[in-house]
């Protein structure tokens, strides 16, 4: 009986010990980036412990497995009710620009925020939302940056389009591109002059004139749609620029809590 | 004497291989971050997804093969770089490809208007690439 009892135990300290979490032997894999080992280390656990999914996580942003880590959040948004996991999830996102950021962000929507996460939500949803305002104590490094953006979105792509439209160049001028402004100026302007001097010398119906009027009219009308197009990425690349400034204030100051 | 100097002979060539190395090492290092990507591969316009008219239409074929000329012959003649991470006579194929022939044309005419020396300094740091080309995606031209 005894004997059994003592298998017994060692049975179930085995078990236990196996599916024991060796965090330092985590931390060496994560620091070592050995991906494989490192996921079949994590397979080896219970899956349905809520703290594995979180070391999941932590997986998905060490490899930088954006779709997982989405697809996880809506299999696990439990997961997230840990402010730690959501700051560095929001913190790992904030920086994207290739539209994983915007379906992060969406798929989290309706989660509790708190603490630094939300301030990180909050910046997020400013650059976005129309009229949202900044979260108050902004730092300074961060408000002149915030304060551009601003000043950019309140820009029309119908205006710009319009401004081309008379003066080749100067819709870009008006979305911040001044140097481009200038040549596609240049440009149309030498285009306009090539198409005068070939009608005048060799007459309109000549086949190098019809050449030349086509080229003009494909580069002014490729200006008055490429100037609202300008603004419209202008307006783009100021959000993603500020966005990747609080990410990098926050990770700088704040950095992520294990 | 002789021995000396006949010692010193055969010693030179690995003191030169040496140095070859030191030397290779010492450049590695310092053009660390300048290391030359992989030859671009122009091909040719792709028509597979185009519509049967464009497919039958021999002035399409026309353009896709100046294009191709101008980009393996005489584009390579000269060393044209471009500012944008996708060259501009690449963007307006692609643009052509994705978008049908008037809005490509129009992006590509928009995109060659734009592509001057200083134009890198007009856009952010977010719109760089590590190189310092301009970033232009076709998808956000959508």
């Amino acid at each position: 009986m005894n004997k059994f009892l003592a298998l017994c135990c060692a049975f179930l300290f085995c078990f236990l010990a196996s599916a024991q979490l060796d965090t330092a032997f985590l931390m060496h894999l994560e620091k070592l980036r050995l991906k494989d080992d490192h996921f079949h280390y994590l397979k080896q656990l219970p899956q349905a412990d809520l703290s594995v999914q979180k070391l999941y996580f932590t997986y998905h942003i060490l490899y930088e497995q954006d779709t997982a880590l989405i697809r996880l959040s809506k299999a696990y948004p439990e997961a997230l009710d840990d402010p730690k996991l959501l700051y560095r999830l929001s913190l790992y996102f904030l920086p994207q620009t290739d539209g994983d950021r915007e379906k992060w962000f969406a798929c989290v929507d309706s989660l509790k925020w708190s603490g630094k996460a939300a301030l990180l939500n909050h910046y997020y949803q400013s650059a976005n939302i129309k009229g949202l305002p900044f979260p108050e104590h902004m730092p300074d490094e961060l408000l002149a940056r915030g304060e551009q953006m601003k000043k950019v979105f309140k820009k029309k792509a119908w205006l710009a389009a319009m401004f081309s439209a008379i003066v080749p160049g100067s819709g870009r001028w008006y979305a911040g591109r001044r140097r481009l402004a200038l040549g596609s100026f240049f440009i149309n302007g030498l285009n306009v002059w090539r198409s005068v001097e070939s009608a005048d010398h060799l007459g309109v119906r000549n086949p190098l004139s019809l050449v030349n009027f086509s080229m003009l009219a494909v580069f002014y009308v490729s200006n008055i749609t490429g100037s609202a197009r300008e603004l419209k990425l202008v307006q783009s690349e100021h959000r993603n620029q500020f966005l990747y400034e609080v990410a990098t204030f926050y990770r700088l100051y704040y950095p992520m809590e294990q | 004497m002789y021995k000396l100097f006949f010692l010193i002979l055969i010693m030179l060539p690995f003191k030169m291989q040496a140095q070859d190395q030191i030397q290779d090492q010492l450049l590695k290092r310092t053009f660390k971050n300048y290391h030359e990507s992989a030859p671009r591969q122009r091909r040719l316009m792709q028509m597979k997804d185009a519509p049967l008219l464009v497919k039958m239409n021999p002035l399409a074929y026309l353009g896709a093969g100046l294009m191709f000329v101008y980009q393996n012959v005489i584009s390579e003649q000269y060393a044209a770089v471009c500012n944008y991470e996708t060259s501009c006579s690449e963007f307006a194929k692609i643009s052509i490809e994705h978008y049908g022939l008037i809005k490509g044309i129009l992006l590509g005419a928009s995109q060659l208007q734009t592509c001057l020396p200083q134009a890198h300094l007009d856009h952010l740091e977010i719109g760089l690439t590590e190189q310092g080309k301009i970033r232009n995606l076709i998808h956000w031209y959508e």
